[in-house]
């Protein structure tokens, strides 16, 4: 599988049509889901991608861009897209009828609440610092090991797992009584 | 606990249990659930992104793919620095390249070519860098028979020597004469020798160039200045002492004042005295003075390169004349007919 992806992104580098179809193929479908977590917009989410995938091309074109892992280099791109974004405006709240998906209108009870529950979730996950937000995502939602969620922190594999750690902690002090509330309800 | 980052690692990939420390930081992370349902792509959008995407790279990769000069500089990038010290570096190679181009075109230049000029200039250049004794008196041996085999071709030819190629050749000569006196006396006989054997073959390529060119003042000069270095090469090889002060002093050099200083002119099987036309000035030929001056010989005009001496030209302190050695007389000849 990785080396599948070195040979795309060997392609890439040499700006093969074939090579960068398949690259954003595989990963544009999992980095939208990435920036949708955290933007909570389809139109943000979108720009976000294409933003990352623009940055991807310039940094190909001038001799960058990553040596190996192009999905992890990618996922690091649109969070960091979506966290410039973001700090300078606060994290929009997810419209209601976007959150209604097909299907869902028949029961929009249950669609508000599990609307409401994301976006408190999200913002949960915007009072996290970045690193430990993207460990978080990459790990919990994307499935990453701790080798690919390093080379996208940019620091050793060790300091994923504190940054795991720290980042759990820290969402269980700011969710203290909620999660209480929740345990019992359940 | 110091191992809870790795225990807590291991159950949030499902390898192990929640424990009562981990358990509170996995309901944490469990909070983030509803984030993972996420609504389907829009189709619509997903393929404009793609084209969007494709289309940029083919606007890109013209960029990463020029040709030539342009070529390079993209492969440096924006490292100018590095794209300079490139340039740098493809002068070096291009101008030693299309310089060693032209330098070679000019070897088979002779006198009155345009190129002739360069073939002088890169000889002067080849001497510079020639270090050691030997290998300056080889190089200069090797000059001289190109000299003489310039003057034969423009005899053949019926064409005049002009003044430059014999005062080249006596100016060389002379060099030769001061390289051969730096060999240790291992090395002077057989270098001498050697040299003997080379102005015999001139000697007698440019006799023979003169009998199609009899009145060539070029010619003549030269086979004087041929003359002048046999009788300094037997004195090398009948008393090298006396040959190394001799050349040293400047007074050896094959167009100066007559040898020998005191009196002695070396006689040694092989010098050949008598087989030129003899050396000094003769009617056309300036003749040199003690302060290194020329005047016109009476009867004749000053011969061309009269007043632009060589090193070689200038002559030495004026020695005391006339054999005092009857061994080194029959040299002593050679050089006092002139």
């Amino acid at each position: 599988m990785q080396s599948d992806m070195d040979d795309q992104l060997a392609g890439a580098r040499r700006f093969d049509g074939a090579a960068l179809t398949e690259i954003y193929q595989e990963l544009s479908p999992r980095l939208y889901r990435y920036a949708y977590r955290l933007a909570g917009e389809a139109r943000e989410a979108e720009d976000a991608v294409a933003e990352a995938f623009h940055r991807f091309l310039l940094a190909l074109r001038h001799g960058g861009g990553p040596e190996a892992h192009v999905s992890a280099y990618l996922y690091r791109t649109v969070h960091n897209v979506i966290t410039d974004r973001y700090r300078r405006r606060p994290v929009p709240d997810m419209p209601l009828d976007e959150a209604l998906e097909a299907g869902e209108a028949a029961d929009p009870a249950h669609a508000v609440a599990r609307h409401m529950a994301a976006a408190r979730a999200r913002a949960a996950l915007w009072r996290l610092t970045d690193d430990q937000r993207l460990v978080v995502m990459l790990k919990f939602f994307e499935g990453l090991d701790n080798a690919e969620v390093a080379v996208a922190l940019g620091k050793p594999a060790g300091a994923v797992k504190s940054l795991q750690h720290r980042a759990l902690e820290a969402l269980r002090r700011m969710l203290g009584d909620e999660l209480v509330a929740e345990e019992g309800v359940r | 606990m110091s191992d809870l980052p790795d225990r807590l690692d291991a159950a949030v990939a499902g390898h192990r249990a929640p424990e009562a420390d981990t358990a509170p930081l996995l309901a944490a992370l469990a909070y983030l659930e509803p984030l993972r349902r996420v609504p389907p792509r829009a189709p619509r959008a997903a393929q404009a992104g793609q084209q969007a995407f494709l289309a940029e790279a083919v606007s890109l990769r013209p960029a990463l793919r020029p040709t030539g000069w342009r070529r390079i500089t993209a492969f440096m990038g924006h490292r100018r620095a590095l794209a300079t010290a490139l340039s740098v570096l493809i002068v070096l190679i291009v101008l030693p390249v299309s310089l060693g181009g032209t330098v070679y075109a000019a070897q088979a230049s002779g006198p009155g070519d345009t190129l002739y000029p360069v073939k002088l200039f890169a000889e002067d250049v080849r001497l510079g860098f020639a270090t050691g004794a030997q290998p300056r008196l080889d190089m200069l041996v090797e000059m001289c028979q190109a000299r003489t085999a310039e003057m034969t071709a423009l005899a053949e030819r019926r064409q005049a020597i002009p003044a430059e190629v014999p005062v080249r050749l006596q100016a060389q000569l002379g060099a030769a004469l001061q390289a051969a006196a730096d060999l240790d006396d291992a090395g002077l006989a057989p270098a001498l020798e050697r040299m003997r054997a080379m102005l015999q073959v001139q000697t007698q390529e440019l006799v023979q160039a003169r009998r199609r060119a009899p009145g060539d003042g070029g010619l003549q000069q030269a086979e004087r200045v041929l003359a002048r270095t046999q009788a300094m090469i037997a004195l090398g090889l009948n008393d090298p002492a006396q040959f190394r002060r001799a050349v040293r002093s400047g007074e050896g050099a094959p167009g100066t004042t007559p040898w020998p200083p005191g009196g002695h002119a070396p006689s040694t099987p092989g010098a050949a005295p008598g087989t030129g036309p003899g050396a000094g000035p003769g009617p056309q030929e300036p003749q040199a003075t003690p302060r290194g001056q020329r005047t016109p010989a009476a009867g004749g005009p000053p011969a061309a390169g009269a007043g632009s001496m060589t090193p070689a030209q200038s002559p030495g302190p004026q020695p005391s004349r006339g054999p005092q050695n009857p061994d080194n007389a029959r040299a002593y000849d050679v050089l006092s007919t002139a």
